[in-house]
């Protein structure tokens, strides 16, 4: 208790570097989630009539989601140096394959009859696109992005490794002051961060959806 | 008015699906195809519609050429119920049934009148036009689909085993309903079943199906009472006789004059399977005719059905 007193009472004594810790994390993570929803979406619709790229794609994507975090950072060194932009790359690969694997399963997995019922009525190849599949796969879609979100939340933590800055630093510097509360400053924010974003992230989902399964 | 000559489908690696298959569908009739699962229905269906290219033969739908047209436009303008019916989950029952409209490019009025006046015609409240699919049962759903199908009022209409998901009961009910309606409708429906009581409750005529090719068109008293070969015999079912009186009613056969002796009532649009079934009941061989205000109008005999 008396460690998470220092840490808050940290905090308030230096709002300037707290804040700015906080703000390069959010921004890392934001950023990367709308670069990997920017490349995972449109790749899932590219993949979704090409059997080969698909298997490719989601093979690739799947071999990318064993490798932890860090390696995706340590990888990311040589290749781009460090900063911010660096770990934002690294990020955007950590949030990829939540994002395109759920738009893509989503898509595919789409009602059957529900095709058959649309191109049977007269819908073009494009309208069965947007007005069946995407409306459809929507919930998986945005359930990808609700792992996303916390996958990289929790995974900017270790930006610091490269330079990236965020809340991670404070643990960093922590450990290697042997600083309990400093870590604490850092790793209190993270978890409530990821939690804050899978709550709210979910209880969007339920207003978004409720109304296709209704209780009744 | 549909017509398919000499139409062959052979998929790739398969066999032959529809073999060599001639079948006139003339204007305002309903044509149901029967016959065991894999004779080819289902293909037969889908290639009027172009979900399936023939392999050869020619498809005339109201005299066009089904290739000379962008089959996508075209399917706008054939009606399509299958037994799965596919309503789009994410969307209200209104919107799923103003689904060609919309892509015509009615008008929000027009689509909103046309729902309301659907709805009803398949004999659901409007309240369910705010609904989503999945609050309805499968009996509903089903009519949904149907009225889906009939939305921009299209002079074709085609029916993959539209109440093979239905339970019993119900199914029996919403086949004499949707004949109704198909009859105040005006088309020309195909539909598809395996169920050889179903097609004669439904059907002007009968198409049976065997390994592609049609063996038997005709209308279901033909069929019924002169299958020809063993096959269609043998699909008909033994109790063909019976299923042929299923399709008329008392009132066709009934005569003037009320016999004091009769010891069992029938109604007069009763059909005379049952009515047979009533004599036997009863054992008895006529029957008192009694129309709904109770009112004795006539007699029918046993004689006068087995004579027909
Ligand atoms: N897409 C397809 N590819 C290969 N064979 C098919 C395909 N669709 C149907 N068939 C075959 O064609 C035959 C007729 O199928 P279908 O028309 O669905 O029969 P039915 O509707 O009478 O049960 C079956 O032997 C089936 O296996
Ligand atoms: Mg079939």
């Amino acid at each position: 208790m008396t460690l998470l007193n220092q840490a808050v009472t940290w905090i308030i004594e230096n709002p300037a570097q707290f804040n700015r810790a906080l703000g390069q994390h959010l921004l890392m993570s934001f950023v990367s989630i709308l670069f990997a929803l920017a490349i995972g979406l449109p790749l899932a619709v590219v993949i979704l009539n090409r059997k080969a790229a698909a298997f490719l794609a989601v093979n690739s994507v799947n071999a990318l989601r064993t490798l932890p975090s860090l390696a995706i950072l340590a990888i990311m060194m040589p290749i781009l140096g460090i900063g911010l932009w660096p770990s934002i790359v690294a990020l955007t690969i950590l949030a990829l394959p939540p994002i395109l694997l759920n738009a893509f399963i989503g898509l595919r997995d789409v009602d059957p009859d529900a095709l058959e019922a649309a191109t049977g009525m007269g819908m073009s190849r494009s309208q069965i696109l947007w007005k069946i599949r995407v409306p459809l796969a929507a919930p998986a879609m945005f359930a990808g992005l609700r792992t996303a979100c916390v996958q990289v939340l929790a995974g900017a933590t270790l930006a610091p490794f490269i330079g990236g800055g965020g809340l991670g630093d404070f643990i960093a510097v922590g450990i290697a002051g042997m600083d309990m509360s400093r870590l604490l400053v850092g790793a209190v924010p993270i978890a409530i961060l990821a939690l804050l974003a899978e709550f709210l992230l979910s209880m969007a989902e339920r207003l978004l959806f409720s109304e296709r399964n209704p209780a009744t | 008015m549909i017509e398919m000559e000499h139409v062959t489908k052979r998929f790739d690696g398969g066999g032959t699906a529809v073999d060599d298959l001639t079948l006139e569908i003339p204007q305002g009739v309903t044509v149901a195809l029967v016959g065991p699962s894999g004779c080819g229905k289902t293909t037969t269906m889908r290639m009027i519609n172009r979900l399936i290219e023939p392999s050869e033969g020619r498809i005339t739908v109201n005299g066009e050429d089904v290739r000379s047209v962008d089959p996508v436009i075209f399917r706008r303008h054939i009606g399509y119920v299958i037994q799965q019916v596919g309503l789009f989950s994410h969307m209200t029952i209104a919107q799923n049934i103003g689904s060609v409209p919309k892509l015509l490019g009615w008008s929000a009025d027009k689509i909103k009148a046309r729902n309301e006046e659907l709805i009803a015609l398949v004999g659901l409240d409007q309240s369910m036009l705010t609904r989503y699919p999945r609050q309805l049962s499968g009996g509903q759903r089903q009519r949904v689909g149907v009225a889906r199908a009939l939305a921009a009022d299209p002079p074709v209409l085609l029916m993959d085993e539209p109440f093979g998901a239905i339970d019993p009961i119900a199914r029996t009910r919403l086949q004499n309903e949707f004949r109704q309606i198909l009859q105040g409708v005006n088309k020309t429906v195909v539909m598809v079943t395996h169920d050889i009581d179903e097609a004669v409750r439904m059907g002007d005529r009968i198409a049976i199906m065997r390994a592609g090719k049609i063996v038997q068109y005709d209308t279901p008293d033909e069929i019924l009472s002169r299958p020809v070969d063993a096959f269609v015999e043998d699909f008909v079912g033994a109790d063909r006789a019976l299923k042929r009186l299923s399709l008329y009613e008392v009132s066709k056969v009934m005569q003037p004059g009320v016999d004091p002796a009769a010891a069992a009532k029938i109604a007069p649009d009763a059909d005379l399977r049952n009515a047979l079934s009533a004599m036997i009941a009863a054992n008895t061989d006529r029957l008192a005719v009694v129309n709904a205000a109770g009112a004795p109008v006539g007699t029918v005999t046993r004689d006068a059905i087995t004579a027909l």
